[in-house]
C-alpha cells in the first residue's frame, strides 16, 4: 500500500480540523449520545427504547458529523487558497484523496462511533448484538458518508457542497426515505441501518434493503465518489478571481 | 439655502421628516426626501422579494418556487379528489395541514433565505451604509424580520386559501359554506404562529456569520437536529415509562415536544384544540403529544418568539460598524 497514503497530509489535515474553533462543537454528539443514553438508562422502567433511540439519534449525528468533517478536510484547503501548494508537491492526487478522506472516516469515527458505542454499551451491555451491531453499521456509515461529502467539495465548491450535502440529508434521507421506501436503496442512512441490523437483529432498526445489497452498494458508492474526488482534484483549475 | 452653498459647507440636506442626502459634490438633488419609515417600506419590500429570489438570478427561485409547489400540492390533490367524489370528507385538515411536509418544506425555505436576506450586508460590511441614513439600529433587523414572517406567511397560507377554495367549490348553501370559513381562521392563525417563530429563529441563527454557506448550516442543522431528537425522545418516553397514568403519556414524552419548535407549534395546537373536543384524525396532526403539560407549550411558545426577536435585535445593536 506504500505511496497510497501521506504521512504528512494525514497528519496536518487532523490538527487542522482539530484546531478549529468550530471543534469545540464536535463534543456535542458524544455529550448528547452518552449523557441521554445514561439518564434514561438510570430512569427507565422499560427496555425497549435503546434501539430506536440510538439509531436514529447516533446515525443523524454520524451523517451532519461527516458532512462537517468530510466536507472540510479539503474544502477548507480550497477555500483558502492553501490546496496550491499541496498540489504543487510531488505527492499524486490519489494519495492526497485518499490521505485527506481517512482522515475524516478517523475523526467521525472518533466523534461520533465511539461514543455512540460508549452510548450503547451503557444501554444494552457492551457486548451486546445491539452495541456490536451500532458500531459496525457507524464504521459503515463513516466510510460511505465521507466520501460522499469529500466527492461533493471536489466536484462543486466547497461552499455550494455544504448546502447539498445538506439538502441531501434533510430532503432525501430526512423527508423521501421515509416515504417513499426505494429511497433507501440509495441512502447511506439505509446502508448503514442494514448493516447494523444484520448483527443486531432488531426490529426497531427497519432498512429498506437487505444487507448484502446495502455492503454492495455502500462499496460501489464509495469507490465511484472516491474516484471522481480524484479525477475532478486532478483537472484542478486555479481561478484567477481568487488572486484578483 | 442654495445647493451650492450647501455643498460648500459640506452640510447634509435635512428634510422636514428626517430624510437627508449628503451633498459629496457629484449631483444635486432636488427630488422629495424619503424619511426612515419609508427607508423601512423599501427594505421589506426589497427583502420580501429576495426571499422567493425576484430580482436575484434564475438559481435563485428554483427553490422558493420548488418548495411553493410541493406545499400547494396536498390542496390541489385535495381539491380533485373532493371534486371527483363529492361525498368524501376532506383529505387535508385546516389547522396542520400535512404535518410533516410543511415541516420539512418550512424548515428548507427558512434556512436557504434566512441567510440569504441578512449574510451579503454583513460579509460586504454594508451595514454602515444602512445606518448612516435616518435608518435607527433597530430597523434593519425589523425590516428583515417582518419580510421574512411575510414570506414563510405566504408559502403556508396560501396552500390553506387554495385548500377552503377547493372544499367550499364543493359544498352546498352559505351555511356549508360558512362553516368552512370558520374552521379556515383558526389554521391562518396558526400559519401566523408558525411564520413568526421560524422567521425570528432563523434570522437569529443566520445571522450569526456572515458566510453564507456556514449561516445555512446554522440555521438548518439545529432546527432539523432538534426536531429528530424531540420526536426520538417522545419515542423514547414510551417505550422507557409507559402511561404515567390511564390515557396520559409519560412527562418526557410530553415535555420532549418543548425541544423542536416545529414540535413545539404541535403541541401548541394540540393544547388549544383540547378543551374544544374538535376530533380530527390522528394522522392529520402534529406528532405532538402534550399530556397535560398543554399550557408550559403556550408559555414556551410565547418565551421563545419573544427570546429570538429580542436576540436578533439585540445582536444588530452590536454588530456591523467595524
Amino acid at each position: 500500500m506504500r505511496g497510497l497514503l501521506n504521512g504528512v497530509v494525514l497528519r496536518v489535515t487532523l490538527r487542522a480540523a482539530m484546531s478549529r474553533k468550530r471543534a469545540v462543537l464536535f463534543a456535542l454528539p458524544a455529550i448528547l449520545l452518552i449523557g441521554v443514553a445514561a439518564v434514561l438508562k438510570a430512569t427507565a422502567k422499560g427496555t425497549a427504547w435503546p434501539p430506536d433511540v440510538l439509531s436514529i439519534l447516533g446515525y443523524l449525528l454520524l451523517a451532519l458529523t461527516a458532512l462537517i468533517v468530510g466536507g472540510s478536510v479539503l474544502g477548507a484547503e480550497i477555500d483558502d487558497g492553501s490546496i496550491l501548494h499541496l498540489l504543487a508537491t510531488p505527492v499524486s492526487r490519489r494519495t492526497i484523496v485518499l490521505s485527506k478522506y481517512l482522515a475524516a472516516v478517523a475523526l467521525t469515527v472518533a466523534f461520533v462511533g465511539i461514543p455512540l458505542y460508549v452510548a450503547s454499551a451503557i444501554a444494552a451491555g457492551a457486548a451486546s448484538k445491539l452495541t456490536i451491531g451500532l458500531l459496525v453499521g457507524a464504521l459503515a456509515g463513516a466510510v460511505i458518508y465521507n466520501a460522499i461529502f469529500l466527492m461533493l467539495t471536489a466536484v462543486v465548491s466547497p461552499g455550494p457542497a455544504l448546502a447539498i450535502g445538506l439538502l441531501y440529508i434533510l430532503l432525501w434521507e430526512g423527508l423521501l426515505a421515509s416515504l417513499v421506501p426505494g429511497v433507501g436503496l440509495l441512502s447511506a442512512d439505509h446502508y448503514s441501518l442494514a448493516i447494523a441490523n444484520s448483527i443486531a437483529h432488531s426490529s426497531a432498526l427497519q432498512p429498506n434493503l437487505t444487507v448484502g445489497t446495502a455492503v454492495g452498494l455502500g462499496i460501489v458508492v464509495t469507490a465511484v465518489c472516491l474516484a471522481l474526488a480524484t479525477i475532478c482534484l486532478s483537472g484542478f483549475n486555479v481561478k484567477g478571481g481568487e488572486v484578483a | 439655502m442654495s445647493a451650492e452653498a450647501e455643498a460648500a459647507a459640506g452640510q447634509p440636506a435635512l428634510a422636514a421628516d428626517g430624510g437627508v442626502i449628503h451633498n459629496i459634490g457629484y449631483r444635486r438633488y432636488d427630488a422629495e426626501r424619503l424619511g426612515r419609515w419609508r427607508i423601512v417600506q423599501a427594505l421589506t419590500w426589497h427583502s420580501y422579494r429576495a426571499a422567493f429570489g425576484l430580482g436575484r438570478g434564475g438559481k435563485a427561485k428554483v427553490f422558493p418556487a420548488l418548495l411553493f409547489a410541493l406545499l400547494c400540492l396536498p390542496a390541489a390533490v385535495n381539491a380533485v379528489a373532493l371534486a371527483t367524489n363529492p361525498h368524501s370528507q376532506p383529505l387535508v385538515s385546516y389547522d396542520a395541514y400535512i404535518p410533516a411536509l410543511r415541516t420539512v418544506t418550512v424548515l428548507i425555505f427558512v434556512a436557504l433565505e434566512a441567510p440569504n436576506l441578512l449574510s451579503a450586508d454583513l460579509r460586504n460590511h454594508t451595514l454602515p451604509l444602512y445606518f448612516a441614513r435616518p435608518m435607527h439600529r433597530i430597523d434593519y433587523p425589523v425590516a428583515k424580520l417582518i419580510a421574512l414572517s411575510l414570506a414563510v406567511l405566504t408559502i403556508v397560507e396560501i396552500p390553506e386559501l387554495l385548500l377552503y377554495i377547493g372544499n367550499v367549490s364543493q359544498v352546498h348553501g352559505a351555511g356549508q359554506a360558512w362553516e368552512q370559513t370558520l374552521r379556515l381562521l383558526p389554521g391562518l392563525l396558526y400559519g401566523a404562529a408558525w411564520a413568526v417563530l421560524l422567521a425570528s429563529l432563523g434570522l437569529l441563527l443566520a445571522s450569526t456569520t456572515g458566510r453564507r454557506v456556514f449561516a445555512i448550516c446554522a440555521t438548518g442543522v439545529p432546527l432539523f437536529f432538534s426536531y429528530i431528537l424531540a420526536h426520538a425522545l417522545a419515542q423514547a418516553g414510551q417505550q422507557a415509562f409507559g402511561p404515567a397514568g390511564p390515557g396520559q403519556p409519560s412527562a418526557l414524552t410530553s415535555l420532549a415536544g418543548l425541544i423542536s419548535p416545529f414540535t413545539l407549534l404541535g403541541g401548541v395546537l394540540r393544547w388549544l384544540q383540547a378543551p374544544r373536543g374538535v376530533r380530527v384524525p390522528a394522522q392529520m396532526l402534529q406528532a405532538t403529544t402534550v399530556g397535560h403539560y398543554g399550557p408550559v407549550y403556550g408559555a414556551v411558545f410565547a418565551a421563545l418568539t419573544i427570546a429570538a426577536v429580542g436576540g436578533l435585535i439585540l445582536r444588530y445593536r452590536k454588530i456591523g460598524v467595524a
